[in-house]
């Protein structure tokens, strides 16, 4: 893995390409500005229409940080919540942390590795942070979710959430 | 979907400085020394821990990540309490990793702007730290740029202290 490339600095006389300059431009990402909502579904992950990162800003064979922060609302914690992950591309190894409260009630939260998580309704934010390794397959990476029991009343990921990328390799 | 600020050059094209304004899209204030508080609830503006209002951009959205790093009196009767200031007009939502004042270990709590939120310090010399993460959407004021004011939250003469290496940093994203 190519880290050097990334952290060599500038010297006088260097010659600055555009390959240099497209490494020090190595962190980008989504500002939600709009609200995205759910009801009666629990088992159909659907793909968030804001917090994606489009295959056209990834590089195959990367490294990225990984940054998420959610805010959300939802019907009554434990009979309604959030189940919420990461959609990859194919060959990509995602490791993430996630912060967020359980569906027994606020203000009871946890910490947890793993793929996906299913975020009580009482709490309303959460965050995750972690890593992302591409392989030669690139393809969007996208934020999928659906709520955790199925409920009349809307989860709706809300204004505010944000998506952030750095390319550290 | 706001466009992302990710700038990317051709061979041969030309190096703007507009473009090179959107590749400077991270900005970090950094505490490079201690400072304390010892027997005050009244928050004051933290001496490093600024991003002024020179660097924000009106109606830009970022994302936000902070870190405080501290140390306290007796968990329960002095601990921390923390402030972030962003412009008016502007919107904030946040979440903050941290120790209660009861120690309860919070791994997912609203943590607002604009009010005052508290953590628990440990005693005199025991470190602790607030993970605190979220999105900004500015408005037209640029006010006094984003910044962190912090006291005691009980009265203690055992100093409160926000430890060189906390840091507030902000990401540009549209």
């Amino acid at each position: 893995v190519p880290v050097a490339a990334l952290l060599q600095p500038f010297s006088a006389a260097s010659r600055v390409t555009a390959a240099r300059l497209n490494l020090a431009s190595s962190t980008f990402g989504v500002y939600k500005n709009d609200t995205t909502e759910v009801q009666n579904n629990a088992t159909s992950a659907i793909t968030d229409p804001d917090l994606q990162v489009p295959a056209s800003l990834l590089t195959a064979n990367a490294v990225y940080s990984v940054n998420l922060f959610v805010t959300y609302s939802g019907g009554a914690s434990g009979s309604s919540d959030l189940s919420i992950g990461f959609g990859t591309p194919a060959g990509s190894t995602l490791s993430l942390n996630w912060g967020f409260g359980t569906a027994a009630a606020s203000p009871v939260q946890t910490l947890s590795y793993g793929a996906n998580v299913v975020a009580g309704s009482a709490t309303t934010v959460l965050w995750a942070e972690g890593s992302l390794i591409l392989g030669s397959t690139v393809t969007a990476l996208i934020v999928q979710w659906c709520q955790g029991t199925s409920n009349a009343t809307y989860t709706k990921i809300l204004p505010g959430s944000a998506l952030l990328l750095t390319r550290i390799a | 979907m706001p466009a992302s600020q990710f700038v990317y050059f051709n061979t041969y094209q030309r190096i703007a400085a507009s473009k090179l304004d959107l590749m400077q899209n991270t900005f970090t204030a950094f505490k490079l020394a201690s400072e304390s508080v010892v027997s005050s609830t009244t928050l004051q503006p933290d001496n490093d821990l600024l991003i002024p209002a020179s660097y924000l951009v009106a109606d830009a959205s970022y994302f936000f990540r902070g870190f405080i790093y501290y140390q306290g009196g007796a968990q329960g009767s002095s601990d921390i309490n923390c402030q972030l200031n962003v412009p008016s007009g502007s919107v904030f939502n946040g979440v903050a990793s941290y120790n209660s004042s009861a120690g309860a270990q919070e791994a997912a709590f609203p943590w607002a702007a604009g009010t005052p939120q508290y953590a628990g310090s440990n005693g005199a010399g025991q470190d602790r730290g607030i993970v605190w993460r979220g999105s900004l959407l500015m408005g037209s004021s640029l006010g006094n740029g984003v910044y962190l004011s912090w006291a005691q939250h009980t009265s203690s003469t055992t100093a409160t202290i926000v430890l060189m290496g906390s840091s507030l940093m902000l990401t540009r994203l549209s």
